[in-house]
């Protein structure tokens, strides 16, 4: 079955050069990544407990969400929750609708990308400025972040440049990554200055405690959540995390495995506004709560986002974050959409994988990647009849060995024939461009003679 | 039924409430004297480091570090003053808005908790006004008292418990704002402050083993 990642791959990563440049960016993240890694000994131990903790929040939900909601509300804070994306959408809308608000900074959040956030609220006159580096790269061009931490990976620096001189009226021909990132502070600075609103994701909420936790590199969130009167926190169900206590050990987890840094610059613990301002966190389901009802797949929910199974991802690699037509690309891409997305596509994506289990043994918080991808498989293109009857027949030979061997000679006698193209060759679309290996002789089934020769001994 | 009550039904209805929680997580013990650990991690996410230094000789080296930085405005957060005494830092003025600490030079605060494994400092904020002084100033300086440093987050969690209470921020910064968002090229100063510099400091001499040691 041929997958739509195909037809998307080739729009997003072009050429060669260009898959090779991508290929060795994400690849460098994983490199940081073990680094970062072989300096935790007890590195394993840290995946189990995360793990745990997931799995124990998982299905202990409702208790955390009811918790999380009492203390945030204790604390100041107005809580909104949503069904589905549209409500999300529209609940944001409302808020910020009443107050006048038409200038917004949003920091990165895959939640309000998936939701589409932000063409809703353009449509009705809201101006939104992403406002990390990356995202507002994306935005500037005019399409969706290609990877979960480094949104403009498949772009290159001169790109880059002429998309800040065409859109930002900066001198033509610069490329210089530190001179670029200079004219994109100086541009952002005012809007920061001038929004009525930030928004912004939410990489933890602790429900002991009703506290919102953002980590950026850029401090991008923090100017948005401090300079204007308004803060508008978006998070699904699955963010909740129990105690102060766990959130050690997701700190440690998270920069780690997105780019190998120890912790991120800023990680900030909001517990309730400020006085003066006004603090609004939206919690959405759409679709969550459907992927917890299936058990085998719930697991996914545990994804605290951290891109590493991107980073390390053969196809992902090769085929850039933009092939995957979503926000969140990648194995994990692969194993949420077709349980939070209803269109076709979405569920074609877990067909491109190779199954290598790279992504699950990168993962800090051990989902099972490779398994759910498989499963998905089975489900969304089970085997046909002629499949399983000749499953069914392979497994009836191998269980005799005699007519195994009976076999093995008859295909060798007429591998020659079998190659040839000739009309109405069952198997010469699959036999062109394949070779028989070699038999070894004697066969591993085939005695040999005489007993089996001692080790030459060492010198 | 409201969407609150019909989200919350449908995720009790996938709790079987099975899954203990697994504790606490245990590190090891981590080897080595902390503000060494600290400032090599530091020197590794891109902040920079002075001291520990003496009482006496504090004042005036983040005196030297504010000339260095530049000229411009000074602003210390609270207990700055107290710490430092007279110098070109001043308090945050009542009734400030956050916007008007654009153009703010340097921002010095006084860190609560280092952590050495990964240079973070915790800082407590209690207003949208510290939290953009923070953010907002070119070059940040961290006062941070030796004896406050600790292994690893797991440890720092237990001892900032108590400072994480409603209406108030409590913010770790590990090294100056960064971003590697062009092709993963690493350029300090993205939107927040382009240089952050960890002051050590010693706890006040004993005056009984100074007169001891005379």
């Amino acid at each position: 079955m041929r997958v739509p990642l195909d037809r998307h791959a080739v729009r997003s990563l072009p050429d060669a050069a260009s898959v090779e440049r991508h290929d060795a960016a994400v690849f460098d993240l994983r490199a940081r990544r073990d680094g970062a890694m072989a300096e935790l000994p007890e590195l394993e131990a840290l995946r189990h407990h995360a793990a745990s903790i997931k799995a124990h929040t998982l299905d202990h939900l409702e208790r955390y969400l009811r918790l999380f909601e009492r203390r945030a509300l204790q604390a100041g804070a107005q809580v909104h929750w949503a069904a589905e994306a549209r409500d999300h959408n529209r609940i944001v809308h409302e808020l910020l609708a009443r107050r006048g608000v038409s200038r917004v900074v949003k920091s990165k959040s895959m939640l309000t990308e998936d939701c589409g956030l932000n063409p809703y609220l353009e449509a009705r006159g809201i101006d939104v400025v992403d406002s990390d580096l990356g995202e507002r790269i994306v935005q500037l061009a005019d399409e969706r972040p290609s990877h979960l931490v480094v949104p403009a990976v498949h772009r290159r620096r001169e790109e880059i440049g002429d998309l800040f001189h065409e859109r930002m009226g900066i001198p033509a021909g610069e490329s210089d990554p530190a001179r670029l990132t200079e004219y994109a502070r100086r541009d952002l600075r005012p809007r920061f200055l001038a929004a009525q609103a930030g928004l912004t994701g939410v990489n933890f909420a602790i429900a002991e405690t009703g506290s919102l936790v953002l980590c950026t590199n850029e401090g991008n969130a923090d100017l948005g959540m401090s300079l204007p009167p308004l803060h508008i926190a978006c998070m699904g169900i699955e963010k909740i995390i129990p105690t102060l206590d766990d959130l050690a050990v997701f700190l440690r987890l998270l920069a780690r495995s997105a780019t190998g840094q120890p912790i991120t610059a800023y990680t900030s613990l909001l517990t309730g506004p400020r006085p003066g301002a006004e603090l609004h966190i939206v919690v959405v389901d759409d679709g969550r709560s459907r992927l917890l009802a299936d058990s085998r797949h719930r697991g996914a929910l545990a994804c605290i986002r951290c891109g590493a199974c991107l980073n390390t991802c053969p196809v992902y690699r090769h085929a850039g974050g933009h092939a995957w037509g979503r926000a969140v690309s990648g194995p994990i891409g692969s194993v949420l959409a077709p349980a939070l997305g209803t269109d076709r596509e979405a569920r074609q994506l877990p067909l491109a994988s190779t199954l290598c289990g790279s992504c699950t043994a990168v993962c800090p918080v051990r989902i099972d990647l490779h398994d759910q991808l498989l499963h998905w498989r089975s489900e969304v293109a089970p085997p046909s009849g002629l499949e399983r009857l000749g499953l069914h027949l392979l497994a009836e030979v191998l269980r005799r060995p005699r007519l195994y061997r009976g076999l093995k000679t008859l295909a060798c006698a007429a591998w020659p024939l079998l190659r040839r193209r000739w009309p109405g060759n069952p198997l010469g679309a699959w036999l062109r461009g394949r070779e028989l290996p070699e038999w070894p002789r004697p066969s591993p089934q085939e005695p040999t003679s005489g007993p089996p020769r001692a080790p030459e001994p060492s010198p | 039924m409201s969407v609150r009550d019909r989200i919350l039904a449908r995720v009790h209805r996938t709790s079987a409430g099975r899954v203990h929680h697994p504790g606490v997580f245990r590190p090891p013990a981590m080897d080595g004297e902390l503000w060494s650990r600290f400032v090599t991690s530091l020197d590794r996410v891109g902040g920079e480091w002075l001291g520990p230094l003496d009482p006496e000789r504090l004042a005036p080296s983040v005196r030297e570090l504010c000339q260095r930085r530049g000229a411009g405005r000074v602003v210390g957060l609270p207990d700055v003053q107290e710490r430092l005494g007279e110098g070109p830092w001043r308090d945050v003025p009542a009734g400030a808005t956050p916007h008007s600490l654009a153009g703010v030079n340097v921002t010095i605060a006084v860190g609560l908790l280092g952590v050495a494994e990964s240079a973070a400092v915790a800082v407590r904020v209690s207003s949208r006004v510290e939290h953009a002084a923070l953010v907002l100033c070119e070059h940040l300086v961290v006062l941070l008292e030796r004896a406050l440093i600790v292994p690893e987050l797991h440890t720092a969690s237990a001892r900032v418990a108590s400072l994480v209470q409603p209406s108030r921020a409590l913010l770790w910064l590990s090294g100056p704002s960064k971003t590697a968002d062009i092709e993963q090229t690493l350029v300090l100063g993205a939107h927040g402050a382009r240089t952050l510099t960890v002051v050590g400091l010693d706890p006040p001499r004993d005056p009984t083993a100074q007169r001891a040691g005379a």
